[in-house]
């Protein structure tokens, strides 16, 4: 069971500079982050650690808020 | 003393002019209620991620002010209840994430128009200037062209006035002959 198994390292861990965008005013940084149907990607598929996943999770929900990010997409719309 | 920010959409439909009003009003609502203003920044018209009210654009406007949290919850209220504002969102910030180097409301929403024309209008005055001091020197030489083109264009307008002078002088001698 041979597995080649590459192990993610957090975008935020490899660059601190990036901490400062997970805020809900940059909404297209945050995009990054959603499926196309508007969903939260999880942590364990983009990489994102347990600390910062946890912010942008919350900033993504600001950003729903106010219209910025969608709550949903409907593929048959798109 | 702490810092918070609005962010609010305003009514797509609504002019420049009412929206700087409704800004102001706003802002004097915060006044009254013992905050601050630290910043005021119009992010324009925009698509909304989702339709509000019918609504699929609107104008966003960030309200960013110092105070005790106790009036947040009356100045919400009283977003609530404007019907010009489809949506508002309030939260605490940092000292940090409060915008520096913000052009006044009235160059952000295009209304001192009479003061932007001013600067375009000296611009242009003084860029005139300029070219006409590098045309100068292509100037010179189409002169010297026309100079040596002159020459030529004079040439006939002498043969027609010596033809003129020969016609005037067959009509006065035509003249002397009648008498």
């Amino acid at each position: 069971m041979a597995l080649s198994y590459q192990k993610k390292i957090c975008p935020f861990k490899e660059n601190s500079e990036l901490i400062k965008m997970i805020n809900y005013k940059e909404h297209k940084f945050l995009r990054k982050f959603l499926t196309d149907q508007g969903k939260i990607i999880p942590g364990y598929v983009t990489g994102v650690s347990a600390k910062y996943q946890r912010l942008i999770a919350k900033e993504i929900k600001k950003a729903r808020n106010i219209a910025l990010l969608p709550y949903h997409v409907d593929p048959r719309n798109v | 003393m702490t810092y918070y920010e609005t962010m609010y959409i305003v009514h797509p439909a609504i002019e420049s002019g009412r929206l700087k009003d409704l800004i102001l009003s706003v802002e004097k609502n915060m006044h009254n209620l013992g905050g601050e203003t630290c910043a005021i920044s119009v992010w324009g018209k925009k698509k909304l991620a989702y339709p509000i009210n019918k609504e699929r654009y609107g104008m966003y406007v960030l309200f960013q002010f110092k105070s005790d949290g106790s009036s947040n919850k009356d100045f919400n209220l009283g977003l609530d209840h404007n019907a010009n504002i489809l949506a508002y969102l309030t939260t605490k910030i940092e000292e940090d994430g409060l915008l520096n180097d913000i052009a006044s409301l009235d160059n952000q929403l295009g209304l001192s128009q009479s003061s932007e024309t001013t600067k375009l209008e000296e611009k242009p005055e003084e860029e005139p200037e300029e070219d006409t001091s590098t045309e100068e020197k292509p100037e010179e030489e189409p002169e010297e062209d026309t100079s040596t083109e002159e020459k030529p264009e004079e040439e006939p307008e002498e043969d027609t006035s010596t033809e003129e002078k020969s016609e005037g002088k067959s009509e006065e001698k035509s003249e002397q002959e009648d008498k």
